[in-house]
């Protein structure tokens, strides 16, 4: 390291020499300086060439801008659209700056509305609060038409039953031939395909076709027919309908959603 | 209506207002990121960016010097516009800005093609040196060297203390002293440093 005949270290005013070209040293460090230049020509030179690079850059004139950095006056939707961009007028603006005010400010209340619709609906879904009956009842889903049919020998062979003590099921008509008064009768299962077709013939008698005895089969004379209503039992109704208002609430929740997370995305892009 | 006025409107949204703002500050604002990115390109991108981003901030300006301030978000914006080129490494050198009116002119007497050849070569020079410095060193360098600012209105611009900015101002002239010095054939004679 250098020192001066006084013992200042070059380097120390070599730290001091910008200030002192741009005239901010106090009184006495720029005696100090002064002092020591006089008797270093090292410093001297540091000096002279730092001097000379300023001046250099300060002879760098000021550029004039390319194009206006003015932002353009918004329009509707409140819209504003940089204009400096060189590209051909008007430039699409940033879509954060025209979502971002006032116009979206539903978004987030509706999709929590949205959201609590739907999971109270699930919820109550799960624990069949909707429901009208528990299976046997009325409703929409339980099916009822008439048929004439004698209830005595069709109905009585088609309803199943479980009697108390006896293995397995068996068909009312059978319990009662056997005699036995006490029984549990069975849900019917439900039928997604008529097995056995009855028909109205022309001379008034019932009769059966199956699909693999397509034969018609006299079942019973029509004139000793009633009214029977059978009940398609299974699924309790809950008499509106429940999945598609489920499902179309879903899909609502799930669209703003997206949509909130690319509001999100494209104004933290912006911000960034 | 003076600059407060203009400021004032500007937070109640007047576009108008902004723009007459943005008219006084845009070549400063240019400039200095033309220095700090040493791309004419990519220094208008980063002012439009700059003056987007303080219409938008705008609200939040709580008075004091709006010339360091805008300043301050344009070096923030050369700052970002450094990062993405520092991945893709994508400037280069021809995209400086090398018009005549960017360089040095101290002579009043008609300009020799050689003469202008070396301006040309000079205003070259003096960007890559520039681009050669860091980040802090450029922007202290180019706001007190080439922009004129006080070292109180630099402190503020690169949200630094008083002694930094000296301190680096002092490290940043003398890296660029000796970059010029590599170079001294192709500056001026009057310039020459040894």
């Amino acid at each position: 390291m250098f020192r001066s005949k006084r013992g200042i270290p070059c380097q120390k005013i070599q730290g001091m020499l910008s200030e002192y070209i741009d005239s901010k040293l106090n009184k006495a460090d720029k005696g100090i300086v002064e002092a020591h230049l006089e008797v270093c020509d090292t410093c001297s030179r540091e000096l002279e060439s730092l001097r000379m690079t300023v001046q250099l850059l300060h002879s760098v004139p000021e550029i004039s801008v390319p194009r206006p950095f003015t932002v353009a006056v918004p329009r509707r939707e409140s819209v504003f659209v940089p204009s400096g961009l060189g590209l051909p007028r008007p430039v699409t603006a940033p879509a954060t700056i025209a979502l971002r005010p006032t116009s979206l400010r539903w978004l987030h209340p509706a999709t929590a509305v949205a959201a609590i619709v739907l999971m109270l609906l699930l919820v109550g879904d799960f624990v069949h609060v909707f429901e009208n009956g528990s299976g046997d009842g009325g409703g929409e889903a339980t099916s009822t038409y008439s048929e004439s049919v004698n209830p005595t020998v069709a109905a009585e062979q088609q309803t199943m039953v479980e009697v108390p003590g006896v293995m397995g099921q068996m068909s009312l008509a059978t319990a009662k031939s056997a005699g036995y008064t006490k029984y549990d009768v069975l849900p019917a299962t439900p039928v997604t395909e008529p097995l056995v077709q009855l028909l109205l013939s022309p001379e008034g008698q019932l009769v059966s076709i199956t699909a693999d005895q397509p034969v018609p089969r006299v079942v019973e004379s029509a004139d000793s027919s009633q009214d029977m209503t059978i009940s398609q039992p299974g699924e309790a109704g809950v008499g509106w309908p429940l999945r598609q208002i489920e499902i179309a609430l879903g899909a609502v929740v799930f669209i703003l959603l997206v949509f909130i997370i690319l509001l999100r995305r494209r104004r933290g892009r912006e911000l960034a | 209506m003076d600059e407060q006025e203009l400021i004032s409107q500007s937070k109640k949204g007047n576009v108008e207002a902004f723009n007459l703002l943005v008219e006084q500050y845009q070549r400063m604002a240019y400039n200095l990121a033309l220095r700090m990115l040493g791309d004419a390109e990519a220094a208008a991108d980063a002012s439009q960016d700059a003056f987007l981003s303080a219409y938008k901030a705008i609200g939040k300006f709580r008075g004091g010097s709006f010339k360091s301030w805008i300043l301050r978000i344009t070096a923030n914006s050369c700052h970002d516009k450094q990062r993405v080129a520092w991945r893709t490494r994508t400037v280069s050198l021809d995209n400086m800005l090398l018009g005549p009116d960017d360089l040095p002119d101290n002579s009043d007497d008609i300009e020799s093609p050689e003469d202008y050849a070396l301006r040309r070569e000079l205003g070259k020079l003096i960007n890559e040196g520039l681009t050669h410095l860091p980040a802090d060193q450029r922007l202290v360098v180019i706001l007190s060297d080439i922009q004129g600012l006080s070292y109180e209105e630099v402190a503020k611009v690169a949200g630094c203390s008083l002694g930094t900015v000296k301190s680096r101002l002092n490290r940043g002239r003398t890296r660029m002293r000796d970059f010029l010095m590599q170079n001294e054939e192709l500056l001026p004679r009057k310039f020459r440093l040894k």
